[in-house]
C-alpha cells in the first residue's frame, strides 16, 4: 500500500496518522542520499553519520514540511547542509588529506593481486587526486557533480530536486568538469 | 553566486558537450555535435579531458562506494518498530498474550463478568425470598401441641411443685417449640416424628411415677431426665429444619 504512494503522500501520512509511513521514504531515498554524503565527504564514516542525522533531522521536522518543493530535494537539502555542518567541523584539512592517504594505503593491500604494485600505487595516488580534486569545489558544483556522477541523476531529475533551471544545472556540471580537469592536469588520467 | 560566463567560454557548446557525454542528448542532437566536433578543436580538447574526468569519478565511486553497505537509519519513532517484533520468533507468544489481553477483548471478557455477577445476585435474592416466604407459610399453617407434652409438663411441674425444690432443668421443657409438631398430611417422617415424642412423653411418665415413694430418688430422677429429653428435642430441632428443607424442595 505504501509503495503506491507518492513521497509527498507518505509525508503527510506521516504527519497525520502514520509515522512509520516515514520509513518508506527512507527506504527510498537512503542509498542516494548516503552516496552524496559520501560524494560530498569522501568519507564512509562520515557519510554515514551524514546520511543518518539527515533523515532523523527530515523526520523530526516533518511538520514544517509545507509540501512547496518535493520531498526528495528537501532531503537533498537536508543532507547537503549536513555535509557542510560536517566539513565545517572537521579540525584542518590536513588531517583529512592525512588519514585519505593511510586509507589510500590500505586500499593498495587489498586491491586485485593481478595488478601490478606499481600499477596499483599508481591508481591509488589517481584516485585520491580525484577525491581531493571533487572535495575542493565549491560546495555547488560539488553537489552537481556528486547528484550526476554517484547518484546518478539524470540533469531533469537534478533540476527538479535543486529547483533550478536545466540550463542552470548543465553549466554547472561543465563548471565543475573543467575545474576538475585544472585540478587534475597534474596527474595523468587513465580510463580504467 | 554562480556566474554562468563558463557557458558561453571556448565556443559555447558547453551544455551540448555535457549532454552528449552523460549521454542525454537526443539522437539528432547528438548528430549536430558530432559535425559541430569535427571543425572545433576547442570541444574536441574538453570532450577528451571531460571524459577522463568523469571516468575518473566513476573510477572512484566504483571502488570506494559500490561496495559499501547503506547504513541502517534508526529513526525515532514514538513506539518500538513493528517488524522486528512480528519477524522474531520470540516474541511470538509475547504478542498472543497481548493479542489476548487487548483492550477491546479485555473490555468484553470485564462486562461479560459483570453480567454474571449480577445474574447470580439477582437469582440468590429470589431463591431467599422463596425460601422465607415458604418458611412463613410454613409458621403459618396449623401448630398443635401435642397432649402427651402437655401432660408431662403439668407432671414435671407438680413434681417440682410438690418437692419446693427449684427445677433448673424443667425450662426447657417449658418452652413450647421443641415440643410443636407441625403437622403435615403427606409426610411419613412427620408421623414418624409424632411417635417418637409420644415415646418421650410415656418415659417421662414412667420415669415419675415412683415419686410417691422417695421423694429424694424422684428429685435425682427428674432431674435426671429432663436432659435427654432436652437432647432428643434438638435432634428433633435438626429433624423440623430437614423436614422444612424437603417441603421446600417439593414446591421447588
Amino acid at each position: 500500500m505504501l509503495k503506491s504512494l507518492t513521497d509527498e503522500q507518505l509525508v503527510e501520512l506521516a504527519v497525520t496518522d502514520e509515522p512509520e509511513a516515514f520509513g518508506e521514504i527512507v527506504c527510498r531515498w537512503e542509498r542516494k542520499i548516503f552516496a552524496l554524503c559520501f560524494g560530498m565527504l569522501s568519507r564512509e564514516d562520515e557519510a554515514r553519520d551524514a546520511a543518518q542525522e539527515t533523515f532523523i533531522s527530515a523526520y523530526r521536522n516533518l511538520s514544517n514540511f509545507r509540501g512547496e518543493a518535493k520531498v526528495s530535494s528537501w532531503l537533498h537539502r537536508i543532507a547537503v547542509n549536513q555535509c557542510l555542518t560536517k566539513q565545517r567541523r572537521t579540525k584542518t584539512r590536513s588531517e583529512t588529506f592525512l588519514d585519505d592517504e593511510e586509507n589510500a594505503e590500505e586500499r593498495v593491500f587489498i586491491a586485485p593481486l593481478h595488478q601490478s604494485p606499481v600499477r596499483q600505487a599508481e591508481q591509488s595516488e589517481r584516485l585520491s587526486h580525484v577525491r581531493q580534486a571533487v572535495h575542493a569545489l565549491p560546495p555547488e558544483l560539488r553537489q552537481v557533480i556528486v547528484m550526476k556522477e554517484f547518484e546518478e541523476m539524470t540533469f531533469q531529475e537534478i533540476s527538479e530536486t535543486l529547483q533550478l533551471p536545466l540550463s542552470t544545472v548543465k553549466s554547472r556540471v561543465y563548471t565543475a568538469l573543467k575545474q576538475l580537469r585544472m585540478k587534475l592536469e597534474r596527474t595523468p588520467l587513465e580510463v580504467v | 553566486m554562480m556566474n554562468n560566463n563558463h557557458k558561453n567560454s571556448g565556443c559555447g557548446k558547453g551544455s551540448e558537450l555535457v549532454s552528449y557525454i552523460y549521454g542525454e542528448a537526443s539522437a539528432a542532437e547528438n548528430k549536430v555535435f558530432e559535425i559541430h566536433l569535427e571543425t572545433c578543436s576547442i570541444c574536441a580538447d574538453e570532450l577528451e579531458t571531460f571524459s577522463g574526468v568523469h571516468f575518473s569519478i566513476n573510477d572512484w565511486k566504483l571502488k570506494d562506494f559500490a561496495n559499501l553497505q547503506t547504513p541502517v537509519i534508526a529513526l525515532p519513532y514514538p513506539t518500538a518498530p513493528v517488524k522486528q517484533e512480528v519477524s522474531g520468533v520470540d516474541g511470538s507468544w509475547l504478542l498472543g498474550l497481548r493479542r489476548l489481553f487487548s483492550p477491546k477483548l479485555s473490555l468484553a471478557a470485564a462486562s461479560m463478568a459483570v453480567l454474571a455477577i449480577c445474574v447470580g445476585i439477582v437469582l440468590y435474592v429470589s431463591n431467599s425470598r422463596e425460601a422465607d416466604y415458604i418458611v412463613e407459610k410454613n409458621k403459618n399453617t396449623k401448630i398443635q401441641v401435642s397432649p402427651t407434652v402437655e401432660k408431662s409438663t403439668e407432671v414435671s411441674n407438680s413434681n417440682s411443685k410438690q418437692n419446693n425444690l427449684p427445677d433448673p432443668e424443667s425450662k426447657p421443657l417449658d418452652k413450647p417449640q421443641p415440643q410443636l409438631a407441625v403437622e403435615t398430611d403427606a409426610k411419613n417422617n412427620r408421623t414418624r416424628k409424632t411417635t417418637n415424642t409420644q415415646r418421650r412423653t410415656e418415659k417421662v411418665e414412667t420415669t415419675n411415677l415412683p415419686q410417691t415413694n422417695d421423694a429424694k430418688r424422684n428429685d435425682k430422677k427428674k432431674n435426671e431426665i429432663p436432659p435427654k429429653i432436652f437432647d432428643e428435642e434438638e435432634e428433633d430441632d435438626t429433624l423440623r429444619l430437614a423436614e422444612m428443607l424437603e417441603e421446600i424442595d417439593t414446591i421447588e
